[in-house]
């Protein structure tokens, strides 16, 4: 592995149907407790009604679904607002992990991140997020929430090979905010009524599972 | 090894020793056991068994005898269409939470306090065994075998340790009611029957390939059939293999069956889709569009088009000779065919044309868009349209699902490539044997519906009046009351039933059911009204051998469980549990055929082996079952477009009709609409012979409701269970909300904000729960996943004089009221009112 390597996800709006799957398997592998949640399933969406004289209706609805975890982004905010470097980017692999025993749960990562990747354990009082499922890289597997997806939505290699694999994708959506922000190694294929990622016209649908 | 006494050490702390209910709040439910210290890791296959209509293998890892982790099927490059791997969806992968859960049983429990109140007295296996043997001897003696009934209950699609045990001791005790019909299907079921093919009998989703035009009615795979390899995964194919199609999706919800993949979503009212597919139909008629492309397909496949199809019927029947078709003459009336019908001409000048103008008032859908979809139908080289189940589960779903069923056959176009008949696509399987639940001598069958109305007057049911069916003759009456109920896996003792709180006020009271035996893992609101409790072992503490269930997808597969922990607990298998009691009844030999259960499952195996279509599985059956079970899964794809009615529009081979052909006029729907008794002050209760949209009580058009109650509530598929399977799993009510969907319109109306707590009420009860204001349900429609467990607040009285359900159980405002036909379940037809709690 060089110093170049990149890890990152693929995730393709088109086929997710929001079922969860990633987010429980992730859960199942370090048994997290409810209210930490390093995958989260994203619902959004929007349109107008309007009902027509005769009471039939007139819509333009739309959803679609977003599956995220960390993006280990190539320039994590989550890093650079960690006091202690508990939170910190790999050299080996671009993962972004915490070292548990620096880090003081103060919350800066998580309030820093614009994807809510960081997860604070609230018994425990430390961060904890995605960490890429390093162990199970290291036996040539997937992630979970990779190996899990139902409806082959996500892949996970270095980016390189995402690359060689999808291209640059169609730049992200809704409710994912801008690149520009982090530089998050994720390619996203747009769902067809996919908003742009500042200024869509929708609504983040399923705030209480997130 | 500490863990394992640990866990065993919780079981005599836990909910049985104390003469309290369970506890089931999440913050308890919370507790995942801690990591074991020894590392060495173990894996097995097992199966997660709940009526979704896949049995996906999952991979379930344990170290020391607990359960570390759960994975799914990866043992194949995952080409689809080749070998894709059957991968668990969020429920199977949340099975070691579900296993450890703190409500499991653990011990057999008798009740101590009344009925349902769910207080509960350890007792031993013994006790346990014995008491059922002799309840079961002085219930046959006392009231007859017709008064012992085996509920419906679909919590665990066992091969082998099924709830098939129970059948055996139940017929070795002399037999017991059956029951006819089931909860998802019954409406369709005899919709489709009467018609001429079964509900599934549509074409395969391999078959869209040669399609341009899908249409789907209520039609919703995609948070139905969640598995990797299940009907949501086929459908995403076929969609993505098509680029010629187009995809209209018509549903009250904006589904996950859509989100992207639908060209147009059309939202339409509740219980209103006969409406639309009558507007489509006229459309399609007073356009000449039907006499000119499709009237000779009609006239040679179908009958009760038009008055001369029925006249030619009779002449037809006189000539047959047949007394079998002769006996239908008399109802065979020409004058009430489906043109006339659908003209407003002849018979029906008086309810007037049924015209898209007219449609569009009922089920919401504008007359523009109706119209647009009727030219899309005649214009398609190749409509393929599927009805979905949510059609079928209303107060008038049988004639519903008879309208839609008529688009494909109006197209002429039925039996060639890319159409289907408008049922539900056909689905691939493998074989497996299973444990026989031996015969009955019973021979009496009441509709699975009607069970709780029979504890209180089975004895005066008859076919004319309740649908009874194999009674001496229409008149016969039933003549037993239910004086006991095996409710095993079964969660419709309360729960998944309708009128929840009619319900519990009718078991309550022991003096009119004698005896209520529940076999489950856990303390759901059924087992809570049990008499004896019987723990049973979960999938993951099994030996099994299983198949793909019913509805799992084009892919086939049998998986060989091997339990991955001991039984937990006091848990014995369904089959060591009913060799106890049989025991105790003197009938051990008859029961075990002096097999065990290694012994059983490797005779099942051999059975297995010898099924033609498993021919193909993938890795070949190996000669052991011991063997079987190390490999897991098998599995085969069939790759061969099937298209519905082939064996009888290309192959020439007779429906299974009176006339042998699509019947448009149903006669056997003709003679019970004569024949049967139907309640006037119950809105719909009838039966006509060709399908018409129905008007019912607390439907859209039901005035007498709709100032009370004017929304309309429709059950969903939640994601988060199936049916009420996994409710009592903590991380999976986290990722999947329970909140009852509204249009924002309504809740601006109501001054109701994104997840406020309200309560959701009607004549029949109270259930109090957050609100999902969401654009992706229609105006004047609350929608709630269905499945969530009842739990009565005892200390309030909601808006509708109950007790508050702050489990917010769907089933605590639906209605008991048998549908016309099937006497099936109208879970979908309700009609509300909702303000915040």
């Amino acid at each position: 592995m060089t110093e170049q390597t990149q890890y990152g996800f693929y995730v393709d709006t088109s086929k997710c149907t929001g079922c969860k799957a990633c987010h429980v398997s992730c859960k199942d592998r370090k048994d997290l407790p409810v209210g930490v949640n390093w995958r989260r399933v994203y619902e959004y969406g929007g349109g107008q009604w309007a009902t027509n004289a005769d009471g039939s209706f007139e819509q333009n609805v739309y959803s679609y679904y977003a599956s995220i975890g960390c993006n280990h982004c190539s320039e994590p905010v989550c890093v650079k607002a960690c006091p202690t470097g508990a939170m910190h980017k790999r050299r080996e692999d671009g993962l972004v992990h915490v070292t548990t025993e620096l880090c003081i749960g103060c919350n800066s990562c998580a309030k820093a991140c614009p994807y809510d990747a960081p997860q604070l354990d609230p018994d425990r009082k430390v961060m904890t997020k995605c960490d890429g499922c390093f162990e199970r890289l290291a036996e040539g597997k997937n992630p979970s929430c990779v190996d899990s997806c139902p409806l082959r939505a996500i892949d996970f290699d270095t980016m390189e090979n995402l690359i060689a694999k999808y291209g640059d994708g169609d730049g992200h959506i809704a409710p994912l905010p801008p690149e520009s922000i982090t530089s998050p190694n994720l390619i996203i294929k747009a769902n067809k009524h996919g908003q742009p990622a500042a200024g869509g016209q929708g609504e983040i649908l399923n705030f209480a599972e997130v | 090894m500490e863990r394992r006494s640990f866990l065993k050490a919780s079981a005599a702390l836990g909910c049985a020793a104390t003469i309290t209910g369970c506890k089931t709040s999440s913050d308890d439910a919370n507790v995942v056991p801690p990591k074991p210290p020894v590392v060495e890791e173990v894996q097995t296959w097992s199966a997660c068994l709940v009526n979704c209509g896949s049995n996906c293998p999952v991979k379930v890892f344990s170290s020391d005898g607990v359960i570390t982790r759960v994975e799914t099927d990866h043992e194949t490059t995952d080409e689809y269409g080749v070998n894709h791997q059957i991968r668990a969806c969020a429920r199977g992968r949340s099975l070691k939470q579900r296993t450890y859960a703190p409500d499991r049983l653990k011990t057999p429990m008798k009740r101590v306090g009344k009925r349902g109140e769910g207080k509960f007295v350890p007792i031993s296996w013994d006790e346990a065994a014995s008491t059922i043997a002799s309840e079961l001897q002085r219930i046959a003696s006392e009231y007859g075998n017709k008064s012992i009934l085996k509920h419906y209950g679909t919590g665990a699609y066992y091969g082998f340790s099924s709830s098939a045990c129970f059948n055996r001791i139940l017929n070795l005790n002399g037999g017991f009611l059956n029951i006819y019909g089931n909860y998802s299907w019954a409406q369709q079921n005899e919709a489709a029957a009467a018609t001429g093919f079964s509900s599934t009998s549509g074409s395969n989703l391999l078959a869209l390939k040669d399609s341009d035009l899908f249409i789907g009615l209520g039609y919703n795979p995609s948070e139905m059939r969640q598995s990797g390899s299940g009907e949501g995964y086929d459908f995403l194919n076929a969609l993505q293999s098509n680029n010629n199609l187009e995809v209209i999706m018509i549903d009250p919800r904006y589904t996950d069956s859509m989100v992207g993949k639908e060209d147009q979503w059309l939202a339409i009212r509740p219980g209103t889709d006969a409406a639309f597919a009558e507007a489509v139909a006229y459309e399609m008629i007073s356009s000449g569009w039907v006499d000119k492309h499709s009237k000779a397909f009609l006239d040679k496949f179908c009958v009760g088009y038009d008055k001369a199809s029925l006249e030619q019927l009779i002449t037809d029947f006189k000539a047959s000779g047949d007394d079998s078709k002769l006996q239908y003459i008399p109802y065979i009336k020409p004058e009430d065919n489906y043109k006339d019908y659908i003209l407003g001409e002849g018979k029906f000048v008086d309810k007037g044309a049924r015209t898209p103008q007219w449609a569009a008032k009922v089920c919401g859908i504008p007359e523009a868009k109706i119209k647009a979809i009727a030219a899309k139908i005649m214009n398609a080289r190749a409509p393929f349209i599927v009805t979905g189940a949510g059609v079928n589960r209303h107060a008038n779903g049988e004639q519903a699902m008879r309208a839609c069923y008529m688009l494909s056959f109006l197209t002429g176009k039925v039996g060639q490539p890319g159409v289907s008949n408008g049922a539900l696509p056909q689905q691939g399987s493998l074989s497996r044997s299973g444990l026989s639940g031996l015969a009955n001598p019973v021979k009496e069958q009441i509709s699975f519906f009607t069970w709780a109305e029979a504890i209180e007057r089975g004895h005066e049911m008859t076919a004319r009046n309740d649908g009874v069916r194999k009674t001496e003759d229409l008149d016969t009456p039933l003549g037993a009351d239910v004086k006991a109920i095996f409710a095993i896996n079964s969660n419709a003792l309360i729960n998944q039933h309708s009128d929840c709180n009619g319900t519990a006020k009718i078991l309550e009271d022991d003096n009119k059911c004698e005896l209520i035996v529940v076999c489950d893992c856990w303390m759901t609101p059924s087992a809570k009204f049990a008499d004896i409790l019987l723990p049973d072992t979960s999938w993951l503490e099994s030996n099994d051998l299983v198949n793909d269930s019913y509805a799992s997808g084009i892919m086939g597969y049998l998986v060989a469980m091997k339990a991955g922990i001991e039984p937990l607990w006091e848990c014995k298998s369904m089959y060591d549990m009913c060799a106890l009691i049989a025991e105790k009844m003197g009938k051990l030999g008859e029961y075990t055929e002096g097999k065990d259960e290694a012994a059983w499952l490797e005779e099942l195996y051999q059975k297995t082996r010898t099924y033609s279509n498993n021919a193909n599985a993938e890795p070949a059956l190996p000669a052991t079952y011991a063997e079987a079970q190390d490999i897991g899964v098998f599995r085969a794809f069939n790759g061969t477009a099937k298209l519905a009615l082939d064996s009888y529009i290309n192959g020439g081979k007779a429906l299974g009709t009176p006339s042998g052909k699509v019947e448009i006029y149903s006669l056997s729907m003709a003679l019970k609409g004569t024949e049967w008794n139907f309640n006037d002050k119950v809105k719909g209760d009838y039966i006509t012979a060709i399908p018409q949209y129905q008007q019912t009580w607390e439907g859209y058009e039901d005035e007498d409701t709709k100032e009370d109650y004017p929304l309309q509530l429709v059950g969903f598929h939640t994601k988060g269970r199936t049916h009420s399977s996994y409710h009592n799993v903590p991380w999976l009510r986290e990722a999947v909300e329970d909140a009852v969907w509204m249009n924002p319109i309504d809740a601006q109306a109501r001054g109701l904000t994104q997840g406020v707590k309200v309560q959701v009420w009607n004549d029949r009860g109270t259930i109090e729960l957050p609100v999902r204001v969401t654009p992706r349900v229609a105006p004047g429609v609350a929608a709630l996943g269905q499945g969530a467990w009842y739990q009565p607040d005892t200390n309030r009285t909601g808006p509708s004089g109950h007790i508050v359900d702050v489990g917010g159980c769907i089933n605590t405002l639906t209605r008991y009221q048998p549908s016309p036909l099937a006497k099936g379940n109208p879970q979908h037809t309700n009609r509300v009112q909702i303000a915040k709690a």
